[in-house]
């Protein structure tokens, strides 16, 4: 297992004239919870979608572990692989009850990987993690909006993932909500798995970051700690400033 | 209360064992009755009640003993002598049944005018009851038809009771009633009207009103009061046969709706594509069923009459090979294009069609009717209920089971759930959206396949005849919301009972017209259907 968990090499996505990704290079190590801000349009959810591999890029590559290129990937090979991501908006699966989505997590595909004492074990680890042990009948459509976005994260940590993308996990979140969240981030940090974090509410960032990658128009601003980044002038003339 | 029905059983038993021998005593004299047939007029009259009498009641043997007796007469082949008579077609003594020439001097005896009438209809009643044949005893019954008054009362009934043949046992009964209705006791007329109308059907009714021009309808109060009970009566059961009828034909038709829809309801929901080939789908699995029947024929005569389930798993996995040939080869490069993907599968349906009229010829398909869904039950008024349309129902409830199984309670079935209502989600999580996309639209094909087989009883089976389908089954889809086989099963029950109720009163075509109106009323109110599930894709 290298460090770098994600090196991300000269990547550059176009919508039509539109650049959403411009050259963009950064690497994401194993261990550390990294945050991802810029203002609206600055290419983060982009980033996440040609990692998770639903965006192909027009050039650059994604290279997980080392050595796998994720370009080429279909989404579920991206995800068999260990990437996972949950959406922005909440993508749970209506019509299913809050154990179908960690067990569909957790073993999906045709055939079963855990056998089912293992999955039972492991749903209800995940459900404990979460804090959805009382919801777990309920349908998701039934939830509310934070237990959609911990049943999100929960149904992209069942399968023990390598890489972990949140995409505003505290997006529409109480104050209170938020706070479990952060607290939640935190304890999934592990030394083999690397987080990532899309987020525009910098108190939960600097609650949860150890890094935090400034991105503007598709490049770079600026990388480094929260505390530094409060201090850069670039960062708060595009974003923390207005 | 025990001790009274015990000793009534006591009695009755007694008294059984103590007639038993007198009824025996009683039995048949034949020599007598062969004396008699050999007498004059007045005794051959006698002879002939007698045998009236066995061919309403009496044993079995003496049933038969009697049989050729009327028939020898009629045609003078009963030779009388001092011995008794031979019957001269086979050479048998008429009372022993002995091998024997006729001694001395035969004399053949003549019927009078009077009496030959009464024979013809004695040797039919005992022909009626005792030939071996259904034929025969079919050809007796139509000479019973000739003089319907002259049928001794409770001999209709006894043979109804005795006969094999359902079909002759309902010709039978129905004679009975015209029989009855025209007998010259009053009392016996209003029994047969109160019997009639315990079966009320279209003919009844026909049978029961024309008596309102009968003299006795004026003359007896009580006649009069009868048939208008009966009239009654039977006008009731018709309605209720009707309406019975009715939500049969709704069921039957709303169950090929359904096994229709299931598949495209899949399809649709899972990927968005309009499906237009469908309808060929289906008319392919009839195609297969037809080819299945015709390999047996061929191959294992014994089991062409099970053909329609040999012919099963052969129609779904055909149909599904096809339409995942179509996934695979064509409509997977169109996901993104659904305006792309409804000409595509239009073009490969007009392919198809075209196809097997190149190859089997534009004309109607003969299908065999195997023996289970053939005929039916009456059951009151106008309403049979019949196998053919049974078949289809109970194959439309076991592939619900089996559909609703496999996507409810199967790992292939989640995936198939988790692909409807969340595509970006399914595939970030692994779920390999792909495969699960072929497999689906293979089941989706498979399904209509097997409408095609459950319609091939009920419905013309020609190249053209997916079209028909695939407009309604649409309408399914989308009334029921799309995606969900509960909403499928409700839309496909309402679209169904609604075009019965509505054909009879304006047509079909005003039929398909009106629900047509009301499902885009009532897409007007609810717009994702009955049962939509909440929050599918964009």
């Amino acid at each position: 297992m290298s460090l770098t968990a994600l090196l991300v090499d000269g990547l550059t996505v176009r919508f039509g004239s539109f650049r959403a990704l411009d050259d963009l290079s950064l690497a994401i190590d194993y261990g550390e919870v990294r945050a991802i801000i810029g203002p609206n349009g600055a290419g983060k959810t982009t980033l996440l979608d040609v990692i998770s591999g639903i965006t192909r890029p027009k050039q650059g590559r994604v290279l997980f572990d080392g050595a796998i290129d994720l370009t080429g990937l279909s989404e579920a090979a991206i995800a068999r692989a260990g990437l996972r991501r949950k959406f922005q908006k909440p993508s749970v699966f209506e019509g299913l009850s809050v154990r179908q989505h960690i067990a569909i997590g957790a073993d999906v595909g045709f055939r079963a990987r855990l056998d089912a004492p293992a999955l039972e074990d492991r749903i209800g680890e995940v459900l404990e993690t979460v804090g959805l042990v009382d919801q777990s009948h309920r349908l998701a459509g039934e939830l509310s909006h934070g237990q959609k976005q911990w049943l999100e994260i929960g149904m992209v940590l069942a399968s023990d993932p390598k890489v972990l993308m949140l995409d505003e996990p505290v997006a529409g979140l109480t104050d209170e909500e938020t706070e479990r969240t952060a607290a939640l981030v935190r304890a999934l940090k592990r030394p083999d798995r690397a987080i990532v974090v899309v987020e525009h509410d910098m108190d939960f960032v600097e609650r949860i970051a150890d890094r935090v990658t400034v991105l503007h128009e598709g490049r770079t601003l600026f990388e480094g700690s929260m505390a530094h980044v409060r201090a850069d002038a670039a960062v708060v003339e595009v974003y923390l400033g207005r | 209360m025990n001790l009274t029905r015990l000793t009534v059983v006591v009695a009755g038993l007694l008294a059984a064992l103590l007639a038993a021998p007198t009824a025996r005593a009683q039995g048949l004299d034949r020599a007598g009755l062969i004396a008699n047939l050999c007498g004059n007029a007045g005794a051959m009259g006698e002879a002939a009640a007698v045998l009236t009498g066995l061919a309403m009641s009496g044993d079995a043997a003496d049933r038969a003993f009697a049989v050729p007796l009327a028939r020898a007469v009629i045609d003078r082949k009963l030779a009388c002598d001092d011995a008794g008579a031979v019957l001269t077609e086979s050479g048998l003594d008429a009372v022993t049944r002995a091998p024997r020439a006729a001694a001395g001097e035969p004399r053949t005896p003549v019927l009078s005018l009077k009496n030959r009438a009464t024979y013809e209809q004695v040797d039919a009643a005992l022909a009626l009851r005792a030939a071996p044949e259904a034929a025969q005893r079919a050809a007796a019954l139509k000479t019973l038809e000739r003089r319907p008054a002259l049928i001794p009362e409770g001999l209709l009934d006894a043979a109804a009771a005795s006969e094999p043949d359902a079909g002759l046992k309902a010709d039978i009964e129905t004679l009975a009633q015209t029989a009855a209705l025209t007998a010259a006791d009053p009392a016996a007329r209003i029994r047969a009207l109160a019997r009639i109308a315990d079966n009320p059907s279209r003919r009844a009714l026909t049978q029961v009103s024309a008596l309102t021009a009968d003299p006795a309808y004026a003359a007896s109060p009580e006649f009069r009061a009868a048939v208008d009970e009966a009239t009654a009566r039977i006008g009731r059961g018709i309605a209720v046969g009707d309406v019975l009828a009715t939500a049969y034909n709704g069921l039957s038709f709303a169950s090929i709706l359904f096994m229709a829809a299931i598949g495209l309801a899949i399809i649709f929901g899972l990927m968005g594509v309009i499906n237009l080939a469908q309808g060929e789908l289906i008319m392919i699995g009839a195609y297969v069923t037809w080819l299945v029947q015709q390999g047996l024929r061929v191959v294992a005569p014994s089991l062409l009459d099970w053909y329609l389930v040999l012919a099963i798993p052969i129609a779904f996995v055909v149909t599904a090979a096809i339409g995942i040939a179509l996934e695979a080869s064509l409509l997977r490069h169109l996901y993104k294009r659904p305006l792309m993907s409804l000409l595509a599968t239009w073009a490969v349906s007009l392919f198809l069609m075209n196809l097997v009229r190149v190859v089997f010829g534009t004309q109607n398909l003969q299908f065999e009717t195997p023996f289970y869904v053939t005929g039916g039950v009456p059951v009151i008024g106008d309403f049979i209920f019949t196998w053919n349309r049974m078949f289809a129902i109970a194959f439309a409830v076991v592939t619900l089971a089996l559909t609703w199984g496999l996507v409810r309670r199967t790992p292939f079935g989640l995936n198939i759930r988790a692909v409807t209502q969340n595509r970006d989600m399914a595939a970030c999580i692994g779920i390999p959206t792909r495969r699960v996309d072929m497999m689906a639209f293979g089941l989706g094909s498979g399904l209509a396949g097997l409408a095609g087989l459950a319609l091939s009883p009920i419905y013309s089976v020609n190249p053209q005849m997916g079209q028909n389908f695939i407009i309604d089954a649409f309408m399914v889809v989308v009334l029921g919301g799309v995606g969900t086989i509960a909403g499928t099963v409700v839309a496909a029950l309402g679209i169904g009972q609604i075009n019965v109720l509505i054909e009879p009163l304006w047509g079909a075509v005003a039929a398909k017209v009106i629900v047509l109106l009301m499902i885009i009323a009532f897409l007007q109110w609810r717009p994702e259907g009955l049962f939509a599930v909440k929050g599918r894709r964009k």
